[in-house]
């Protein structure tokens, strides 16, 4: 990215300043668990829509969309628009509002309402394990990308990024994390955008960008295809960096069948509806009236998010075709075509995305355990004042744990990143079977829930093993998807398989009694929580 | 033990590599049309601010209409 000048470092610093600032400010109004989880429910919808917004794009995000925008093209919008989108449209009005009403904190809290502390239990332990080592993933790679972007040492991110964010979950809980998350939101939409709007200027507009990719695409296509000895038949190549929807053989790994029916119909559902990192904030809002309105707030912004996010890959595609690593694209473009002073506004947005992400699952996990686990197994009958208390030892842990685990990561062969990043998504399809199994039938019970979802998430690692270079090269199979990364396809298979299973025990089993029944949607009045 | 999937994944493939490139771009189109036509329909009270009088802008319906709105004319564009 180049030299970064005292005006850049500036910049950043008051970035920082700002957010401690308005994390203290806010700390000083939490005294009881309550207030530290949910905000004392008085959070406001346009607070939580930018929060949901800033929470779902981390640092890795950022650099990486920019990379996959640099090798795919537009396509890689797909998850912020359909991936997106409608989700957050049907969770505002169907799901959000009943959570809402049903006064809980977690969405594993609903799982044992609804059906029985088992699945409960399974759902929030693979919440937090997926949560905490997260956290060190996420300090990790974006510190490794901070030594790219500006030279800054890894372990001097880490720490940095670690003690602040820490500072202002520890002290404020969700109304620290939701009010920073505004600030790190504008400033990361803003500073993405400044970046967008002056290169397309530097490019001359948008016709221009788009030839100049058209040929940047022509060179990389002249450099991996040797001369043909015989003259061939002319056929145009296919140049799908401009389209939403591929083809179902695309190079890519974003087939419009894997985009539809595993991106739109089951991953961002999942997401929306059952995260705990995201529902949080909903369950915090002033009324049912807020929570639906945020997610409605926040699906506004995400039609605009791509075209911030994804034109920066497509401008270094323009200016420089022959990267080797896509994920240089980004740090390619700033140090290539922004002015003193952008490079700082830059850098700003990207430890905005990165803290923003953090902080929310680092909250979102001392939630869970300690209401899932300490609430739940240790101490039924704890005061608001000993729930602070708890939550804020389990956040220092948590923390504790997630730079552990980024500094011994560190160490590790860096293709393992990828390939946790995937086995942590193997509970996604299931986790949204059973809760949409609980929310829309009363015939579902815990027995089949639980059931269920241990069988998808069996059946996601099985068809990851199945496609796993070494079990292939072990039997001499044939791999059993086409197409790079296919955790779009595990995602819909295990789905599948968590209602079949859910379906076929509950048959067989005996209903639950009216009392859990009546938490499936519609079980009771509007505005009478039960 | 992999063959039975195998064959069930060309199977699939092939079935829906007869879907022409328009038809699956209907079909991202129909996604936010259809709830466009649910969203309309919802009742009033789903969508208003509980126990009161609103503005018009107060509505979400208006604002849940106008995102969806948008990703129509992103699918039939890009």
């Amino acid at each position: 990215m180049g030299v970064l000048s005292w005006f850049d470092y500036a910049i950043v610093g008051l970035y920082l300043v700002a957010t401690m600032v308005i994390g203290m400010y806010v700390s000083a109004y939490i005294q009881t668990g309550r207030e530290f989880f949910l905000a004392g429910r008085t959070l406001p919808w346009w607070a939580v829509g930018l929060s949901l917004v800033a929470t779902d794009i981390g640092g890795t995000d950022l650099i990486g969309v920019g990379g996959a925008a640099y090798r795919y093209g537009f396509a890689v919008g797909n998850f912020e628009w359909i991936g997106c989108v409608p989700a957050m449209i049907v969770a505002a009005f169907v799901f959000v509002p009943h959570f809402w009403r049903c006064g809980i904190t977690t969405i594993p809290e609903y799982l044992e309402k609804r059906f029985n502390v088992g699945i409960r239990t399974a759902v929030a332990a693979c919440w937090v394990a997926f949560m905490a080592c997260n956290i060190g993933v996420m300090l990790l790679a974006s510190a490794k990308l901070m030594l790219v972007l500006a030279g800054w040492p890894v372990l001097w991110t880490i720490g940095l990024v670690a003690a602040m964010v820490l500072f202002y979950t520890w002290s404020g809980g969700l109304a620290a994390v939701v009010y920073t998350d505004v600030l790190q939101g504008i400033v990361m939409i803003a500073g993405c955008a400044a970046v967008v709007i002056i290169g397309i200027w530097q490019c001359g507009g948008i016709e221009p960008l788009k030839n100049q990719v058209n040929q940047s695409l022509a060179i990389q296509r002249t450099e991996k295809e040797p001369a043909p000895i015989e003259p061939v038949p002319l056929v145009t190549p296919r140049n799908e960096h401009f389209t939403l929807v591929l083809p179902v053989d695309t190079p890519s790994p974003y087939p419009w069948t894997g985009i539809l029916f595993g991106l739109a119909l089951i991953i961002s559902p999942s997401y929306w509806i059952s995260n705990q990192a995201i529902i949080q904030r909903a369950l915090g809002a002033r009324s049912a009236y807020e929570a639906k309105a945020s997610y409605v707030w926040g699906a506004l912004l995400k039609n605009v998010i791509p075209i911030v996010i994804v034109i920066p890959g497509l401008l270094a595609l323009s200016r420089f075709p022959e990267l080797s690593d896509p994920d240089q694209a980004l740090p390619k473009v700033i140090g290539a075509m922004m002015p003193s002073g952008m490079k700082g506004v830059f850098l700003a947005a990207f430890l905005a995305a990165l803290m923003s992400s953090v902080d929310s699952y680092l909250n979102s996990a001392a939630t869970i355990v300690t209401n899932d686990f300490y609430l739940r197994f240790v101490r039924q009958n704890a005061d608001e004042r000993r729930m602070l208390q708890i939550g804020r030892l389990v956040t220092i842990v948590l923390m504790v744990w997630g730079v552990g685990f980024a500094v011994w990561f560190q160490a590790s062969d860096a293709g393992v990143y990828a390939v946790f990043q995937t086995l942590m998504s193997f509970f996604n399809g299931p986790a949204l079977a059973v809760l949409l199994a609980g929310l829309l039938t009363k015939q579902a019970t815990g027995r089949g829930a639980l059931i269920g979802f241990c069988g998808g998430v069996a059946t996601s690692v099985t068809l990851y093993l199945l496609n796993h270079p070494l079990v292939l090269k072990g039997f001499h199979w044939k791999p059993l998807f086409q197409i790079q990364d296919p955790f779009l396809y595990c995602s819909i298979w295990s789905f599948l398989m968590t209602v079949f299973l859910t379906a076929l025990v509950s048959y067989g089993s005996a209903p639950e009694p009216p009392e859990k029944r009546r938490y499936a949607l519609g079980g009771f009045q509007e505005g009478a929580a039960p | 033990m992999s063959g039975p999937l195998h064959w069930m994944g060309t199977l699939l493939r092939e079935a829906f590599g007869q879907i022409p490139l328009w038809g699956a771009r209907a079909l991202f189109v129909a996604v936010p049309l259809v709830l466009m036509v649910w969203v309309m329909r919802l009742p009033d009270a789903e969508t208003t601010p509980e126990n009161r009088d609103c503005h018009w802008s107060e509505d979400l319906k208006v604002w849940a209409w106008l995102a969806l709105a948008i990703q129509v004319v992103i699918y039939c564009v890009v």
